[in-house]
């Protein structure tokens, strides 16, 4: 990272206060990239987090959303805990979780647990589906024998599954049921916080308005937060109570759902949003799209300054040489914030990229 | 029918009352497809057979009346000193120094399976741990282990035999340690294999967000998933252990007359082929037939974990098995053959 | 990275080893109280005038570092000391008697083993499922299970033994110089080659067969095919070349096998070569002759791993970049 970031960094999501579930502080993770020659040097880095702030409430939803490659599920592991962090902390009621041991870390591992994104990856095919739900019981010690049998298929009925099926295995459940064997699985030792990897990406549409739904039950029953990791944007306006949109390790923007949906500044997520598919023929026809040129660029060698500009349809040579602040921009709720020098204001229309676009700097 | 019959229909399935079904487990599934191989069958037979011959020997010597160490200088030795053929008081002929052959062979049995079926389950027990520790921690920690691993299987096992010989005098235990030394190598290599591209599986990752420790996800989420290769590797392991056995015994470097197995019964034997053929051809005949039984049983578990390798002898009635090509009656890329351990059986 | 650069790293991290080894062995046996090392190095039957000749010969009473470069720089000149069990004999002389007696049982039977093996195994591939392929299949089987112990001696019994009781004498156990004659030499040595090669064989024509068939199910191959190549050149010349490699990484991991491997069929064929010599030391306890067997053993296996690792080089250039 060649420009600091201004020191009163805003904060993304909801729920400044101090009773927060949890923080995230300036999390930045590197993945460092060995180069040849005779002893392995680190001859560059993967910088898939770069410095992201964000705060979750209790019994929030924080919608997390951006392209394949920003950082989301990264970030998601750094704060489960899954992975170490180059630098930054995540805080949890008020405690420093950050890069503790394994011993240390236990006790935070039954408050924040996580659901993935593949059901056929992640439920464990040799083992009996009983015994993958009442793992977190063995491994914590919380129950045994016949008590957590009782508990296992309790929480089964509590998703939604026969509870005679838990000597039966993964490969016999069909994808949905196998992600509410995830849910389970997560919901068994209460905790305060979910991070569901984007948990329906995978299923069938007809399936994912259920996971969504039981999802729902369950944070209204026991007061769970999420953090909601989706590429769909209508999946993620439909469960969220806040929403951050990252784009290569940096947030672009982030607010409470409606102002950000209803009016987005950055033009990163005002072209997500027009290429989201929309219900309505007619409105879908008259929107105008916004096509951004290029691909991703590479997180080992990030364009200097703002990370978007080289796509963006309003960029400017500001925007190659500074980084923009995460900030309220005019007009907007105190809680919404974007990361643009040049916001998208209220009925702009944002010209086609490669025609007024900036040159992308370097 | 309507579309509301069919609905009722589907409806009536989901609300039907489900019984606690057992889940198909694999073990139960391979069981079936080996009972099913012909030639598996066999071996099994073929297999118990020689396990009853082991365990019957001293039975077998109180009704022949012929002990395992037993000699008899007068009927059981011509003239000249050379071994009697086979006749009706020993059945399968005697040795140079008299005793009875039959006897001495069923009492090899005994050496020949305990040492195959021990030292198979000391190499298995120590492989698998420390393939799953090195594949699992990586690091430096895989680092030595790989090296050691490498070396062992690299070394010529004769140079150590020897050598233990020499140090210990030869004996049943230094057979022991030697054949479970090199066993475990090569199931090491296998597992570490394995266990590397397993613990990047995203339910190994969902263990870890558990909070399940490194020990418990190498036993109870890693190792069932390495089970199958590990039976077939271990199944193959008996038949090259009874093999490496047999080569020790037989240069003098293991079990020792008037102990009987099978190694040094044909060590004796070189010398006397010309007038006995007997001395030869049944101890050899027996030791082979174990062995293939070993390995063609190996062979059946194998093609019966892994059911998309088309058998070259297809069982079954002659259906065409459009399978993906993968030719059986031999190593795949989840069954690899063992890495040929330095058993001697081989070479 | 060259051929020729690689190939010199690679013997010199051979001299590396074989100086390991060479180090280890001399501190293993002469970093002892000296008239222990006498005795060891005379033999049980040592008389006191045979030890002090000893300690006096090899200097045993000089400080260790002393006789470790002696030490060194004897091997280095084939000085491998005295053999008191023969009688005084060098050991260089017994052992070099021996050297071309193994030597033509080694390369015979390797020979042997990599054409049968890979012959069949390539020709099983290539004819997948055929009756050759299901024969081979059987007698890979069989070869997998025979000791090769057994092997021999069956092959005595019923090849030699017969053979000679009709006046057919060409077959022979022992052995004779190659300076007799090719076909006397082969003679002497086709039973051990055939019994060294067998299991082998069996073990290489299943690896090279399921390797083969592997590569040839791979998209390169079928390329190859649709460029109308012949199907011979499409094996011989493509596929064979990534079938192979597996093939050749196991002759790495077999050489230690074979040295066993050629113990045994020495010791069922008495050809007297090294493998003989080196049980006989072991059992006589002569000392000076293990050390040089365990020196030479490990000097082939070091050789044979540098020819393995320059074949794989060979057949796989990404390995020269490593």
């Amino acid at each position: 990272m060649s420009e600091t970031l201004p020191s009163a960094q805003a904060r993304a999501g909801l729920d400044g206060g101090d009773d927060a579930l949890v923080r995230v502080d300036n999390l930045v993770k590197y993945f460092p990239v060995k180069g040849g020659g005779l002893i392995s040097r680190t001859v560059a880095n993967v910088q898939a987090v770069d410095g992201v702030s964000l705060t979750i409430g209790r019994g929030q939803t924080i919608g997390l959303v951006g392209e394949t490659g920003c950082g989301k599920s990264t970030l998601a592991r750094c704060i489960a805990g899954l992975i170490p962090v180059t630098s930054g902390t995540v805080t949890f009621e008020g405690q420093n979780i950050t890069n503790l041991s394994r011993r240390r870390m236990q006790p935070y591992r039954r408050e924040i647990q996580m659901i993935f994104q593949d059901p056929y990856g992640s439920l464990n095919p040799r083992r009996r589906v009983g015994s993958i739900i009442g793992d977190p019981f063995a491994v914590h010690k919380t129950a045994a024998g016949n008590e957590r049998k009782k508990a296992v298929q309790e929480l089964m009925e509590r998703v939604g599954l026969n509870p005679e099926h838990f000597n039966r295995y993964p490969a016999e459940f069909s994808g949905g049921q196998r992600q509410r064997i995830g849910v389970a699985r997560a919901l068994a030792l209460r905790p305060k916080l979910i991070i569901c990897d984007e948990p329906v990406s995978a299923l069938d549409v007809s399936i994912q308005a259920q996971v969504l739904n039981l999802l729902a039950d369950l944070q209204q029953d026991f007061g769970l937060s999420y953090l909601f990791i989706a590429h769909d944007l209508e999946v993620v306006r439909h469960v969220s109570n806040a929403v951050i949109v990252m784009y290569l390790g940096r947030v672009a923007e982030a607010g409470p759902r409606d102002p950000v949906y209803d009016a987005p500044r950055h033009p990163y997520t005002n072209a997500l949003l027009s290429a989201a598919p929309a219900a309505d023929p007619d409105a879908a026809a008259a929107r105008q799209r916004i096509i951004l040129s290029g691909d991703v660029p590479s997180p080992i060698n990030p364009p200097a300054g703002c990370r978007f500009h080289p796509r963006c349809p309003k960029a400017q040579e500001l925007c190659g040489q500074e980084t923009p602040p995460l900030e309220v921009k005019a007009g907007d709720p105190a809680t919404h914030v974007t990361s643009c020098h040049f916001p998208v204001q209220e009925g702009e229309v944002l010209a086609r990229a490669g025609r007024t676009a900036g040159r992308p700097q370097r | 029918m309507s579309i509301s019959e069919l609905e009722f229909q589907a409806k009536s399935v989901e609300d039907a009352p489900a019984q606690a079904i057992e889940g198909r487990s694999q073990w139960w599934l391979t069981w079936r497809r080996l009972r099913r191989d012909k030639m598996a069958v066999a071996a099994m037979i073929v297999i118990v057979l020689i396990a009853l011959c082991a365990i019957l020997a001293p039975v077998f010597a109180s009704i022949t009346g012929h002990g395992e160490a037993q000699v008899f200088p007068n009927i059981g030795v011509t003239a000249d000193g050379l071994p009697v053929a086979p006749n009706h008081i020993f059945w399968l002929g005697t040795d140079n120094l008299g005793h009875d052959l039959f006897v001495r062979i069923m009492y090899g049995a005994q050496v020949s399976l305990f040492v195959g079926v021990v030292t198979t389950l000391i190499g298995t027990a120590a492989g698998v741990t420390v393939g799953l520790v090195s594949g699992y921690f990586g690091g430096w920690v895989d680092g030595i282990l790989a090296r050691i691993v490498d070396s062992v299987l690299a070394f010529p096992y004769i140079i150590l035999a020897l050598s233990l010989a020499v140090v210990f005098g030869p004996s049943l235990t230094i057979v022991i340690a030697v054949i479970s030394f090199f066993s475990w190598a090569g199931i090491a290599r296998v597992v570490r294999g394995q266990t590397l591209s397993l613990k990047e599986k995203e339910y190994i990752e969902a263990a870890r967000s558990l909070g399940s420790g490194p020990w418990r996800i190498m036993f109870i989420d890693i190792f069932p998933n390495l089970m199958a290769p590990v039976l077939v590797l271990a199944t193959l392991n008996i038949p090259a252990a009874i093999v490496f056995e047999a080569t020790l015994d037989y240069l003098g470097l293991g079990v020792q007359p008037p102990t009987a197995s099978w190694g040094n019964i044909l060590a004796s034997a070189q010398s006397f082929y010309q007038e006995a053929w007997w001395f030869l051809v049944f101890p050899a005949v027996i030791l082979v037939i174990t062995t293939v039984a070993f390995n063609l049983l190996g062979d059946g578990v194998r093609d019966a974990m892994d059911p998309r390798t088309e058998r070259v002898f297809a069982a079954g009635r002659g259906r065409k098995r459009r399978k993906l090509a993968k030719p059986g009656g031999g190593p795949s890329a989840q069954f690899p053959d063992p890495p040929r351990q330095p058993s001697p059986g081989g070479v | 990275m060259s051929l020729l650069r690689f190939l010199i790293r690679r013997i010199l991290s051979g001299i590396v080893v074989l100086w390991l080894v060479a180090t280890l062995a001399f501190f293993l046996f002469f970093a002892r109280n000296p008239a222990i090392v006498a005795r060891a190095l005379g033999g049980r039957a040592a008389t006191s005038a045979v030890l002090a000749e000893i300690t006096r010969r090899l200097g045993l009473n000089q400080p260790i570092l002393t006789q470790y470069w002696h030490f060194l720089d004897r091997t280095i000149h084939f000085n491998l000391g005295v053999s008191y069990f023969s009688g005084g004999e060098p050991v260089s002389t017994i052992v070099s008697q021996d050297i071309p007696r193994t030597a033509s049982v080694l390369v015979g039977g390797v020979v042997l083993w990599l054409i049968v093996g890979l012959g069949v195994g390539i020709l099983s591939a290539t004819r997948a499922r055929s009756l050759f392929d299901r024969s081979a299949t059987v007698g890979v089987l069989i070869g997998l299970s025979f000791p090769t112990f057994v092997l021999g001696e069956i092959l005595l019994l019923i090849v030699y033994l017969p053979l000679n009781e009709h006046g057919y004498h060409w077959i022979n156990t022992g052995y004779a110089p190659l300076s007799n004659g090719f076909l006397t030499w082969a003679g002497y040595m086709i039973l051990p080659w055939i019994t060294l090669a067998t299991v082998q064989a069996a073990v290489y024509t299943r690896l090279s067969r399921g390797s083969l068939l592997d590569t040839l199910g791979e998209d390169y191959v079928r390329t190859a095919r649709a460029k109308g190549l012949s199907e011979r050149r499409v094996v011989y010349r493509h596929a064979l070349r990534g079938a192979l490699t597996p093939v050749v990484s196991q002759l790495g991991i077999d050489v230690g096998t074979l040295l066993g491997g050629v113990v045994v069929v020495e010791n069922v064929f008495a050809v007297n070569g090294l493998g003989q010599g080196a049980v006989a030391a072991i059992a006589n306890g002569d000392l000076p002759t293990i050390i040089a067997f365990v020196l030479i053993a490990s000097a082939f296996v070091v050789v044979a791993n540098i020819v393995v690792d320059l074949l794989y080089a060979v057949l796989d250039p990404r390995v020269r970049i490593s």
